[in-house]
């Protein structure tokens, strides 16, 4: 179970993100933290620190 | 006139037994006749589909036609631009949106000789679901107009379900092209990524994002398909490769094929209501009854797919609308302003563990289709569900059996199954190797002929 999302704390994602919200937007948003939390704990996984995402550039001919 | 399959409608306009002008008539008279009920155009465009047929018809008959999609009605969503004609993404932001150049989809299907008969209805910015209070109301199925069409390619499918057009052109994100198709009783493919330019097209979520047909019939997918598919340096993600014939497997045996169910996505993960896993259940007796070899296939379950998939779009849609979320939330509707909200709460480093577990799904998909052709599952629960049953916060409610493809990249289409105890289409999801589009075609083209689904259509199309 995630902690408890105070209002303080979404406020700081908010202003982070720039959105201003209703204060009936920001109890609707609370309400989906647990399925939020959920999605998020089934990305993490025990990952050793190798295990960066590949990225290719894919320099061509143009490029150089 | 009955509606026929743009395969049929082909080999008559080849054999100048069918006028362009007459067939876009007949879909023209269907469209005056449920559009106003049916809601799956949001821009008709009568005079250019008139234009089009005329000229199309006299190219056939001086030099016979281009390909089989020379003088065929179809439509485009309305996130694909169209240079001159309004393409509003269903948003009060882009009310009166007039283009100046072709996506690349609609210069190529122009290009085929196609017929454009408008602009199609799609949910807001291709997201959030059926809503009431965006530019103009949302589409509604065919089988019954109290129920839900599926998203986002919405319009595209109450259209090819009702004939109004015999092709179009959807999106899919996490499943808006076979979504649609399957509560809507058609044909529908996400390509494999990159397979089909998305230059002109409105973004959702870039690394999951696909073009591609929606059809009647596999076979018309397929035909389509093979107009859209190639490189375009106006794609970064667009793939250079050779395009092959997708046709080049049509009718050929399934004898030997090898098939895979991922029955736990559909019977354990999410399970489906009892007539779509009897609908399945019997699609799968009837590969084998046409000789294929059929076996399970174990996942990771569809929890963790729809996880990577919705984390990783909340953060790229939230990032390509950014700019007007910040200052114009408001103008989106209810469900995309929700949606855009998401984006605040998962940081940059969720972001990349759901990448990190991208790569570890699709590698695990990849090893369990080695030695296999295609793999089986839901395309959705069941029957289409009653518009207003769709729940406020849709993307926690249950894991989507369409989004694992998009994080995995791979091709995947909806057919139709059968039909419900309510007279609604129910459906199946046949998925490939990537750039194995035709093999797809060949398993969903012969389950089509293996079945009579494709002889039904809403009755009130007549």
């Amino acid at each position: 179970m995630p902690q408890a999302l105070t209002d303080e704390a979404l406020n700081f994602l908010l202003d982070n993100a720039g959105l201003t919200l209703t204060e009936a937007q920001k109890a609707d948003l609370k309400t989906i933290q647990d399925g939020l939390a959920a999605m998020k704990a089934r990305v993490r996984q025990k990952r050793g620190h190798m295990a960066e995402m590949a990225h290719g550039f894919g320099f061509t001919a143009e490029d150089m | 006139m009955s509606i026929p399959t743009v395969a049929e409608a082909a080999a008559l306009i080849a054999a100048k037994k069918l006028s362009p002008v007459e067939l876009t008539q007949a879909c023209l008279d269907r469209m005056h006749r449920m559009n106003g009920a049916l809601h799956a155009f949001i821009h008709p465009t009568e005079e250019r589909a008139l234009a089009d047929a005329r000229k199309a018809e006299a190219d056939v008959m001086k030099d016979g036609p281009r390909g089989p999609l020379h003088g065929i009605p179809m439509g485009l969503k309305d996130i694909v631009d169209t240079a001159g004609i309004p393409t509003t993404c269903q948003s009060r932001l882009l009310e009166g949106n007039i283009p100046t150049a072709d996506a690349t989809c609609a210069v190529k299907l122009a290009a085929a000789g196609t017929v454009l008969m408008g602009k199609l209805t799609t949910h807001e910015f291709a997201d959030g679901g059926p809503s009431f209070d965006v530019l103009a109301p949302p589409a509604r199925n065919p089988w019954n107009t109290e129920h839900f069409t599926s998203g986002s390619s919405s319009g595209t499918a109450a259209a090819v379900a009702s004939g109004m057009i015999l092709c179009g052109i959807g999106t899919d994100t996490g499943g808006s092209i076979r979504g649609p198709a399957a509560l809507c009783g058609i044909a529908g493919i996400k390509p494999t990524y990159g397979l089909v330019s998305r230059a002109g097209v409105a973004p959702a979520a870039f690394s999951l994002d696909t073009v591609g047909p929606m059809a009647w019939t596999a076979e018309d997918c397929a035909l389509m398909l093979q107009v859209l598919a190639g490189h375009d340096p106006k794609d970064p993600a667009s793939a250079d490769r050779p395009v092959p014939d997708y046709s080049a497997l049509l009718g050929t045996s399934l004898r030997g094929a090898r098939i895979g169910v991922i029955r736990h996505f559909h019977e354990a993960d999410s399970p489906v209501s009892a007539p779509e896993l009897a609908a399945i259940d019997d699609a799968v007796a009837a590969f084998r009854d046409m000789g294929a070899i059929v076996s399970d296939v174990t996942l990771p379950p569809l929890q963790d797919w729809h996880a990577a998939g919705s984390l990783i779009s909340m953060v790229e849609r939230a990032a390509a609308y950014e700019e007007w979320a910040r200052t114009r939330l408001d103008g989106f509707g209810d469900r995309v302003q929700r949606r855009l909200m998401l984006g605040a709460l998962v940081s940059g480093v969720d972001y990349v563990q759901a990448v990190r577990r991208r790569r570890e799904l699709r590698d695990e998909l990849r090893d369990a289709m080695r030695g296999l052709d295609v793999v089986l599952t839901a395309a959705a629960p069941g029957e289409a569900p009653k518009m207003d049953a769709i729940p406020r916060w849709d993307v926690f409610d249950r894991p989507s059996f369409t989004i694992p493809f998009n994080v995995a990249g791979y091709p995947a289409m909806s057919v139709c199954a059968g039909f419900g105890p309510q007279g609604l289409p129910l459906s199946l999801q046949i998925v490939g190797k990537p750039f194995q589009e035709a093999t797809v075609f060949q398993v969903a083209d012969a389950f089509e002929k293996a079945t009579s689904f494709r002889s039904r259509r809403p009755a009130m199309v007549g």
